[in-house]
C-alpha cells in the first residue's frame, strides 16, 4: 500500500505535473498538423528526457501520445484532413458537422470522447497490469520465447501488406539488433571493425531517422510537387446559434453507450501487439453504425460517428502499455519507443518492474491520470491556438523539424557517427515508405531481437539438450499452437479474399 | 513499380545469401561451447530474410499483374534525396571546422531555401534565432557540450 501511495505522490510533484502538461501541449500541437505523428514527436522528444527522472520522462512522452491522438482530430474535423492516421475515421462525420457550421461542437465532442477513452484504458491498465504481471513472473524462458514469436508473427501479419513483407521487415530489424557485443561471448559481432558499433545501434537514432526525418523528406517533396504551401489556415465557420457551438449534457448522454463500447474496442486492440491505434477507430466506427438506431445518419454529421473513433483511438494508449509493463512486449509503436526511455533510465521493462520498481510504475499511472485531466483542460482552452498552428507554412516548419532531428540525434550519443547513422536510417525510411514496408515490424523487431535471443539462450540452457521436455510446458505449447492457428487463419482469410476478387 | 519492387526483393535475397555465406561467418566470434553460438541468431534471421524475400520475389514474378503502378522511387525522388541528404550529411562535420552556431545557421538557411523559402530576411532571421536559441538551450540548460573537436588537424 505504501508503494502505491508513494508512487502516486511522486507523480503529483510540481516538476512531473509540468512535464506532463508540456507533453500534452506538444502532442496536441504536433497531432494537429497533418503529416506529423505522435510516435515521431516521441522519437524527437526522447533525447530531451535524459535529465528528467523516469516518472516525469515517461509522463512527458505519454502526454505527447495522448495529445497527438486527440490533436489529429482537429484538422480532421476542420479541414477534412486527418492530422494522424488514427483520426481518419473522424473525418466521416466531423467534416460534415463543420460544413453545417457546427465545427466547435464536433471538436468539443472529440475532446470529451478522447478523454473518456483515455481514462477508461488508464483505469484498465491500473487494474489489470499487476495481476497479469504476477502471472507473467511464473512464466519460464520457453514461455517468453513462444510469446515473443507469437507477438512478432501477429505484428508481421497485421501491420503489413503481406506476412512475408512483415517478416522481412521484422527480421531486418532484429538483424540490426544483433550488431554490437555478443551477450554470451562478450566480443564484437557484425561491427565491421567500426568502434562506434560495438555498443550497438541506438533506438533513438533509428526512430528519429525512420519516423521523423524520412517523413520530412517525403513531405518536402510532396510540398514542392503541390506548388505553394498546401496547409491553408483553418477557419471555423461559426453558426450564429450558440447551441451549435457547444456540447450539451443531453448530447453527451446520447453518446455514453457508444463511448463505453468504443473504448472497450480500443482497449482490446491496444493490448494486442501489432494492431495499433489506426485500426481501432474504424472498427469502433463500424460497430457504432451497426448498433445505431439511425445508421443512415452516419457520414452526415452523426455525433456517435465522432464519439466512436475518438474514444477508441485514445483508449489504445493506456492499453498498449499492458503488454509492455507485464511482458516487456510493446503493444504499439509509441510503446516500443518508450522501451528506449526505460532502458535509458536503467529500468528493465517487464513483470519484474512491479517488484523492483513498484513506486515508479504507480508514479507513471499517476502521470497518466494527470495527463487525462491536462488533455481536457488544455484541449478545451487551446482550441483556437491549435487551429492557428494548422496555418504554419510548411516551408518554415519542415526545415525546423529536420534541424530538431539532427540535434536530437546528436544529443542521444554526442557523436557525428550517431547523426550519420540516423541519416542512413532516414534514407532506408524513405525507401520503406515508398515500398510500403512496415515501420512497426522493423522497430518492434529491433526491440524484441535481444529479448528473443536471451530467451532462446535460456531455453537451450534450461533444457540442456532434452527438448522433449517442452511437452511438459503447457503454456509454451498452447502459445505456439495459437501462433500457428493465427497464421493459418490469416492465410485462409487471404485465400478467401483472393478467391472473391477473382470471381 | 514492378521493376523497382523486383529489384528490391532481389537485392534483399542477394544480401541474405551474402550474409549467410560470408558476412556472418566473417563477422561473428567463434562459439565457446556454452549457450547458443554468436552466429546462431544472425543465421536464423538471415534465413528468415532469405525465405521472405524469396517468397515475395517468386510471388511477384508469377503474378504478372502484381505491383503494377507508377514507379514509387522515380528519378525526381532520388535527386530530391541527394539535395537534402548532401546538406544534412555535411552539416555536423562542418561544425567541427566553423563551430556549432555558424554551421547551424548555414544548415537552416540551406534547408529553408531548398524548401522554397525566398523571403531572405525571414530565412536569415529564423536561422539565426533558432541556431543561437538551440545552442543555449542544449549546452547551457541541458549541459551537452557543443564545442566540437576538429575532424582533421592542418
Amino acid at each position: 500500500m505504501d508503494v502505491i501511495i508513494n508512487g502516486f505522490m511522486s507523480a503529483f510533484n510540481i516538476s512531473a505535473v509540468m512535464y506532463v502538461i508540456l507533453g500534452v501541449f506538444t502532442g496536441l500541437s504536433v497531432g494537429a498538423i497533418p503529416g506529423l505523428s505522435g510516435p515521431m514527436a516521441i522519437a524527437l522528444a526522447v533525447p530531451l528526457t535524459y535529465t528528467m527522472n523516469p516518472v516525469a520522462a515517461i509522463g512527458f512522452l505519454i502526454g505527447i501520445n495522448k495529445g497527438s491522438c486527440y490533436g489529429g482530430s482537429i484538422s480532421a474535423i476542420l479541414l477534412n484532413t486527418p492530422g494522424s492516421a488514427e483520426a481518419a475515421a473522424t473525418t466521416y462525420d466531423g467534416y460534415p458537422l463543420t460544413q453545417q457550421g457546427k465545427g466547435m461542437k464536433a471538436i468539443k465532442l472529440s475532446l470529451v470522447s478522447s478523454v473518456f477513452g483515455d481514462t477508461f484504458s488508464t483505469l484498465l491498465l491500473i487494474c489489470v497490469a499487476a495481476p497479469i504481471a504476477g502471472l507473467a513472473l511464473k512464466m519460464g524462458p520457453s514461455e517468453v520465447l513462444a510469446l515473443i514469436l507469437f507477438a512478432l508473427a501477429m505484428i508481421a501479419a497485421l501491420e503489413s501488406d503481406s506476412l512475408a513483407k512483415g517478416l522481412l521487415a521484422a527480421a531486418f530489424g532484429m538483424m540490426l539488433s544483433t550488431v554490437g557485443m555478443d551477450p554470451v561471448v562478450g566480443q564484437p559481432r557484425l561491427t565491421f571493425e567500426i568502434f562506434h558499433l560495438e555498443s550497438g545501434l541506438r533506438l533513438v537514432g533509428i526512430a528519429i531517422g525512420l519516423l521523423a526525418m524520412s517523413e520530412m523528406i517525403v513531405q518536402t517533396e510532396a510540398m514542392k510537387k503541390g506548388g505553394k504551401n498546401k496547409a491553408a489556415e483553418a477557419t471555423i465557420t461559426m453558426s450564429p446559434n450558440p447551441e451549435d457551438n457547444r456540447l450539451s449534457w443531453k448530447e453527451f448522454k446520447s453518446c455514453i453507450g457508444t463511448l463505453f463500447r468504443s473504448s472497450g474496442i480500443g482497449a482490446v486492440i491496444g493490448a494486442l501487439p501489432g494492431l495499433g491505434a489506426a485500426v481501432a477507430p474504424f472498427i469502433a466506427y463500424g460497430a457504432a453504425k451497426n448498433s445505431s438506431k439511425n445508421p443512415e445518419e452516419f457520414g452526415k454529421g452523426s455525433l456517435q460517428g465522432i464519439a466512436a473513433p475518438e474514444s477508441s483511438n485514445n483508449a489504445v494508449i493506456g492499453a498498449a502499455l499492458i503488454p509492455l509493463f507485464t511482458l516487456g512486449i510493446p503493444g504499439s509503436l509509441a510503446a516500443a519507443l518508450l522501451v528506449g526511455v526505460f532502458i535509458m533510465h536503467g529500468v528493465q521493462v517487464g513483470p519484474l518492474m512491479f517488484e523492483q520498481q513498484g513506486e515508479m510504475v504507480y508514479g507513471i499511472y499517476g502521470t497518466m491520470l494527470i495527463g487525462n485531466v491536462a488533455l481536457l483542460f488544455i484541449g478545451y482552452l487551446g482550441i483556437k491556438i491549435f487551429t492557428k498552428i494548422l496555418g504554419l507554412p510548411k516551408m518554415l516548419l519542415l526545415p525546423l523539424i529536420m534541424y530538431v532531428c539532427m540535434v536530437g540525434a546528436y544529443m542521444d550519443d554526442q557523436s557525428i557517427f550517431a547523426i550519420s547513422s540516423m541519416l542512413c536510417f532516414a534514407i532506408i525510411g524513405v525507401i520503406m515508405r515508398r515500398l510500403r514496408f512496415s515501420f512497426v515490424c522493423f522497430v518492434v523487431g529491433f526491440i524484441l531481437g535481444p529479448m528473443l535471443e536471451l530467451s532462446l539462450q535460456q531455453t537451450m540452457i534450461a533444457f540442456n539438450g532434452e527438448y522433449l521436455k517442452i511437452l511438459t510446458r503447457p503454456v509454451t505449447i498452447v502459445t505456439t499452437l495459437g501462433m500457428f492457428i493465427f497464421l493459418g487463419l490469416q492465410f485462409y482469410a487471404k485465400y478467401k479474399r483472393n478467391k472473391a476478387c477473382n470471381i | 513499380m514492378r521493376k523497382v519492387i523486383l529489384t528490391v526483393y532481389t537485392v534483399m535475397f542477394g544480401l541474405s545469401i551474402l550474409m549467410l555465406l560470408w558476412i556472418i561467418p566473417a563477422q561473428t566470434p567463434p562459439p565457446i561451447g556454452y549457450g547458443i553460438a554468436p552466429s546462431a541468431m544472425p543465421n536464423f534471421l538471415a534465413t528468415v530474410m532469405l525465405l521472405s524475400s524469396g517468397t515475395l520475389l517468386i510471388k511477384t514474378l508469377l503474378n504478372k499483374d502484381a505491383e503494377c503502378g507508377p514507379n514509387p522511387l522515380p528519378k525526381a525522388t532520388w535527386i530530391h534525396m541527394v539535395k537534402y541528404f548532401s546538406i544534412l550529411f555535411l552539416a555536423f562535420p562542418l561544425m567541427t571546422f566553423i563551430g556549432f552556431i555558424p554551421a547551424s545557421i548555414i544548415l537552416l538557411a540551406a534547408l529553408q531555401y531548398l524548401s522554397g523559402q525566398r523571403n531572405m530576411i525571414l530565412l536569415v532571421a529564423v536561422a539565426v534565432i533558432v541556431s543561437v536559441g538551440t545552442y543555449y538551450v542544449v549546452s547551457q540548460a541541458m549541459g551537452i557540450d557543443l564545442n566540437f573537436e576538429p575532424l582533421f588537424e592542418f
